[in-house]
C-alpha cells in the first residue's frame, strides 16, 4: 500500500484558549516495504502524526491518501484501514485487558469479523512471530514480565495482519536486552513478512541501526526526510532542536575536524570501526 | 461536553472573594442553601437574588462564564420542574390526557426551579473563586472538630485533593486507551446499549488496572516522603482568619436574618400565580 | 561496622513470594541473594542491572520500604530492621521513583515540595524556607505556582527531587527515575543530581539502565540475579565489555567502538569512555 500525506495540518482544540497547532503542512509518502525511523523530541508532533496514518485523527487541513483514496471521504472504511495500518501506542502493555494472552491478541482479528477459530489462528501466528510460544496462550497477560507484556501487546496489532506497522517508542522504559529484542523483532518482521515499518523514537542509536530512511520532525514540521547517513551529518542542527545524533556521528565529525579522512555518513558502530581501521591503514 | 461544566472549575483572579478564607465561603454557601430551602417565599427570593448579584459583581468572574456552567444543569432542572408540575397533588388546573397540572404543581415547579438555579449559581461562585486545594484545606480545618467524633476528616480531605490531582491524568489516560483500542478495531460508537456497554470492557479493564497501579505507586511515594496520616503534621499554608473573614461572617449572619425576616413578615402577592 | 558510612549493608537477602491462582504461596523468587554494600557520605554511586536483577529491591531497602530477610542494613547509622527507625531513615534517605506522574501528590508545585516537611512536622516558616531552597536547587523556582500537569517529564522529576531535598536528606536514591523520560529530560535530571551531589554534598545513588548516565559516577555497581557482580569506577567497569554483556547490559557507544577497534588490533588504552577520549586517543596514535 502507498500512504500519502498532502499538506497535512492539525490543530488541537481549535478556536479555544487551549488551541495548539501540532502539525503544520506535512507532506510525505510511505511506500511498500519501507523501514522509516521518525525522530523528534517530546511535543514535536510525532505522536499526532502517527495517529493520522490510521485515521484516528483527521487532518484539519490537507489530505491523507491511501492508495490514492482520501480517508476523510464519507464512506471510507476506516475500521479496515486500522487493520491495514497497525498502530502500536507508547507503553502498549497498558491496553491489555483479556483473561488470557491468546484472547487478548485475538481481540483485533475478532473486530475484523473473523470467526473465533480464524481469529485465534491469526493470534497464534502473531504470538509465534513475537516469540511467545503455546505455553503463553492460556496465561493471564497481567502476570507476564514487562518485556513479555509488551511483545504480547505488539502481537495484538500483528494479529490484524497489517501491511504497515507504526510503533510509537516501542522500547520506552526497557532495559538494553529488552530494547534489542524488540528492535530485532521489527527487523525480522520487515525482512521476512515484508511489513512496512514506521518506528517513532528519540533514540538515534536505535533508528540509525535499522531504518533505511529517517524523518526528523520539529515543531510540527518535517525538518529532514532522507537516508540516515545524510540526516545525521547535520549534527549541529539536530542538537539545536534538542536531539542528538548517534554517538558515532560525533566521533566521525570530531575526527574529521582533526583532519582524518573518514566518511561523515557512517552511523553504526561496526561501520565506524571499519572506517577508522581503513583510515589508520591509509595513514601508516 | 465535559468541558462546559463550570461547576467545580476555578477561575483565577484576585477579587475579595478569591482572597476570603475558604471556611468562610463554605459556611456562606451552606447558609445560603439552607435559607433558600427553609425560608422560601417570593420576597425572600428577592433578597437572595440581590445577594447573588452583589456576590457575582464582587467575584469579577464574567457572567457568561458562570451561566455557561448552568447549561448542562438546565436539563436536570427541567426534569425536576416537570416532575413537580405533574406529580404534585392538589386542585387541577389543566388536564392533558391522563395527567393533570395542579395549582400546587405550578407553585412547586417554580419554587424548585428558583431554588435549584440559585443553589447552583451560589455554589459555582464558591468553586469559581476557590482553588480545589483551598477547598479541601477549608474542609479539613473547618471540619477538624469532626475528628473527635472519629470521622477521619484529614483522610477524607487528603483523598479529595489526590482525586482532584489525578482527574486530568485519568481523563488523558482514558483518551489514550480508547485510541489504542480503536487502533485494534474496537468500536465505541455504534450498536445498541448492550453492545456499547460490552464495548467498554476493553477500555475499563486497562483503566482500572492502571488506576490501581498508580494508587500503589502513589502510596509508596507518600510513605517514602514520611507520610503517616494526619497526626504530627504541620501545614505549609495554614488557614488564619483575617479581619475581612470576621466581617464576612457578620454579613452572612445578617443575610440569614434578613432572609428569615422577609420570609416571616413580607408577603408579595404575584397576581398571575394561582 | 564503619560508623562513617552513610549506607552499610552486609549479606542482605530478600525474596518475593509468588502466589498461585487460589492465593496460596507457590514459590519464592529471590530478589537479593547476599548483597554487601558500603557507601561513604558525598559519593555518587550508580547501580546498573537489567530488569529483574534486584536493583529496585535494593533501592527499596535503602529507604526502609522493605526490610531484609537476613543480613544487616544501616542507613545513616540507623538499623532498618528496627521499626522505630523507619521515619528517621526515610528522612535521611529520600527516594525518587520511576513514574513522574505517580509521585507528585499536590496540584501545585510548591505545595508538593512542602509535603515532606509537613509530614515531618516542620514549623510553617521553615517549610517555606526549605521549599524555596529546594526549588532553587533544582531550577524550578519560577514554576512554583504551576500545576504539575503542565510540566514536562523532566521538570516533574525535578519537582520530585525538590520534594526529597526539602526533607534535608543526606542521601537521595533515584530508582530508574529517568526511565520514562526523553533524552532532554534525562539530561536535565542527571545534571540536577550532579549539581546536588557537588554543591550540596548529597550522597546520590542512581539506579538506571542507561549507560551514558553513569559515566560521571564515583563508583558503578552492576547487579545480576540479586548479587553485586561488578564494582569499580565507570572506566574499570566499562572496559570489561564481554562481562557486561553476559549480564545483559550494554556499554556506552564510544566505549563499545573503542573495544571493537582494540579487538581488531588498534592500540588504544583500556580506559576509553567518552567520545572526546576516543577521538583524543585515536588522534594521538
Amino acid at each position: 500500500m502507498e500512504l500519502k500525506l498532502e499538506h497535512v495540518s492539525y490543530t488541537y482544540q481549535p478556536s479555544t484558549p487551549y488551541e495548539m497547532k501540532a502539525l503544520e503542512d506535512v507532506s510525505m509518502t510511505i511506500g511498500s516495504g519501507e523501514f522509516i525511523g521518525m525522530i523528534g523530541h517530546t511535543g514535536s508532533g510525532k505522536s499526532t502524526l502517527v495517529q493520522h496514518l490510521n485515521g484516528l485523527l483527521m487532518a484539519t487541513q490537507g489530505k491523507v491518501l491511501v492508495d490514492g483514496e482520501n480517508i476523510a471521504g464519507k464512506n471510507y472504511p476506516l475500521r479496515e484501514l486500522r487493520c491495514r495500518v497497525g498502530l502500536v501506542f507508547q507503553y502498549p502493555e497498558y491496553q491489555l485487558f483479556e483473561a488470557t494472552v491468546l484472547e487478548d491478541v485475538a481481540f483485533g482479528p475478532k473486530n475484523r469479523n473473523l470467526s473465533k477459530e480464524e481469529a485465534f489462528e491469526c493470534a497464534r501466528e502473531a504470538m509465534r512471530s513475537v516469540g511467545l510460544d503455546e505455553s503463553y496462550e492460556s496465561r493471564s497477560p497481567f502476570e507476564l514480565s514487562g518485556g513479555q507484556k509488551r511483545r504480547a501487546a505488539i502481537a495484538g496489532i500483528l494479529a490484524m495482519k497489517p501491511e504497515l506497522l507504526v510503533l510509537d517508542e516501542p522500547t520506552a522504559g526497557m532495559d538494553p536486552e529488552g530494547r534489542g529484542e524488540i528492535l530485532r523483532l521489527l527487523k525480522r518482521l520487515h525482512e521476512e513478512k515484508k511489513i512496512s515499518i514506521v518506528l517513532v523514537s528519540h533514540s538515534m542509536e536505535d533508528v540509525a541501526d535499522y531504518a533505511g530512511r529517517i524523518i526528523v520532525l520539529d515543531k510540527g514540521k518535517i525538518l529532514y526526510d532522507d537516508e540516515p547517513s545524510k540526516v545525521f551529518v547535520h549534527v549541529k542542527e539536530l542538537e539545536e532542536i534538542g536531539l542528538a545524533a548517534p554517538a558515532v556521528s560525533y566521533v566521525m565529525a570530531q575526527l574529521r575536524e582533526r583532519g582524518w579522512n573518514v566518511a561523515p555518513s557512517v552511523t553504526t558502530i561496526d561501520g565506524a570501526a571499519e572506517e577508522i581501521l581503513r583510515e589508520i591503514r591509509n595513514r601508516s | 461536553m465535559l468541558k462546559d461544566i463550570t461547576l467545580g472549575q476555578y477561575y483565577p483572579a484576585t477579587s475579595i472573594l478569591h482572597r476570603l478564607d475558604p471556611r468562610v465561603k463554605l459556611v456562606g454557601t451552606l447558609v445560603f442553601i439552607i435559607t433558600l430551602f427553609a425560608f422560601g417565599s417570593v420576597s425572600s427570593y428577592l433578597v437572595a437574588a440581590a445577594v447573588l448579584v452583589i456576590v457575582i459583581v464582587l467575584s469579577t468572574v464574567p457572567v457568561g462564564f458562570i451561566l455557561r456552567g448552568l447549561r448542562m444543569i438546565f436539563v436536570l432542572m427541567l426534569i425536576t420542574a416537570l416532575l413537580n408540575l405533574f406529580l404534585t397533588p392538589g386542585e387541577p388546573v389543566v388536564r392533558i390526557w391522563k395527567f393533570q397540572i395542579t395549582a400546587e404543581g405550578i407553585r412547586m415547579a417554580i419554587h424548585m426551579a428558583v431554588r435549584l438555579s440559585f443553589l447552583i449559581i451560589g455554589s459555582s461562585i464558591m468553586t469559581l473563586t476557590t482553588t480545589p486545594n483551598q477547598l479541601t484545606d477549608g474542609l479539613e480545618t473547618g471540619l477538624g472538630w469532626m475528628g473527635r467524633l472519629h470521622i477521619p476528616i484529614h483522610e477524607i480531605a487528603m483523598m479529595m485533593s489526590i482525586a482532584l490531582r489525578f482527574i486530568p491524568i485519568l481523563m488523558e489516560e482514558t483518551n489514550r486507551i480508547m485510541s489504542a483500542q480503536k487502533a485494534r478495531g474496537a468500536d465505541f460508537d455504534s450498536g445498541g446499549i448492550i453492545r456499547r456497554a460490552k464495548a467498554l470492557i476493553p477500555l475499563l479493564v486497562p483503566l482500572f488496572v492502571s488506576a490501581f497501579r498508580r494508587a500503589n505507586d502513589l502510596a509508596m511515594a507518600m510513605e517514602a516522603r514520611g507520610y503517616r496520616g494526619g497526626g504530627g503534621r504541620t501545614k505549609m499554608k495554614p488557614l488564619i482568619y483575617q479581619t475581612r473573614d470576621y466581617v464576612s461572617y457578620g454579613i452572612i449572619a445578617g443575610y440569614a436574618a434578613a432572609m428569615f425576616l422577609t420570609w416571616k413578615f413580607v408577603e408579595i402577592q404575584v397576581s398571575f400565580l394561582p | 561496622m564503619n560508623q562513617n558510612n552513610i549506607i552499610e549493608g552486609h549479606d542482605l537477602t530478600y525474596s518475593y513470594t509468588i502466589y498461585d491462582d487460589e492465593g496460596n504461596p507457590e514459590s519464592d523468587q529471590t530478589a537479593l541473594a547476599g548483597v554487601d554494600i558500603e557507601v561513604e557520605p558525598g559519593q555518587f554511586i550508580a547501580i546498573l542491572g537489567h530488569n529483574g536483577s534486584g536493583k529496585s529491591t535494593l533501592a527499596r531497602h535503602l529507604n526502609a520500604l522493605l526490610t531484609p530477610e537476613s543480613g544487616t542494613l544501616y542507613v545513616d547509622g540507623y538499623d532498618t530492621s528496627d521499626e522505630k527507625n523507619v521515619w528517621k531513615i526515610r528522612q535521611s534517605a529520600g527516594m525518587v521513583f520511576q513514574n513522574p506522574d505517580n509521585q507528585i501528590i499536590a496540584s501545585m508545585v510548591e505545595e508538593d515540595v512542602g509535603f515532606g516537611p509537613e509530614n515531618m512536622g516542620v514549623p510553617t516558616p521553615q517549610i517555606w524556607e526549605r521549599v524555596e531552597h529546594a526549588l532553587r536547587a533544582v531550577g524550578m523556582w519560577k514554576k512554583r505556582r504551576s500545576s504539575p500537569n503542565r510540566l514536562s517529564g523532566g521538570q516533574k522529576q525535578r519537582v520530585a527531587i525538590a520534594g526529597v531535598i526539602a526533607m534535608r536528606p543526606r542521601c537521595i536514591i533515584l530508582d530508574e527515575a529517568t526511565a520514562m523520560l526523553d533524552p532532554g529530560g534525562r539530561k536535565e535530571v542527571i545534571q540536577t543530581i550532579l549539581d546536588l551531589n557537588r554543591q550540596e554534598k548529597v550522597t546520590v545513588i542512581l539506579i538506571t539502565h542507561y549507560m551514558e548516565e553513569v559515566v560521571q559516577a564515583d563508583r558503578v555497581l552492576v547487579m545480576d540475579h540479586g548479587r553485586i557482580v561488578m564494582s569499580g569506577s565507570a572506566r574499570e567497569v566499562f572496559s570489561r565489555v564481554e562481562e557486561l554483556r553476559s549480564f545483559r547490559l550494554d556499554v556506552p557507544p564510544a566505549a563499545m567502538l573503542a573495544w571493537k577497534l582494540k579487538k581488531r588490533g588498534v592500540d588504544l588504552p583500556d580506559s576509553v569512555l567518552t567520545i572526546e577520549e576516543l577521538v583524543e586517543a585515536l588522534d594521538s596514535l
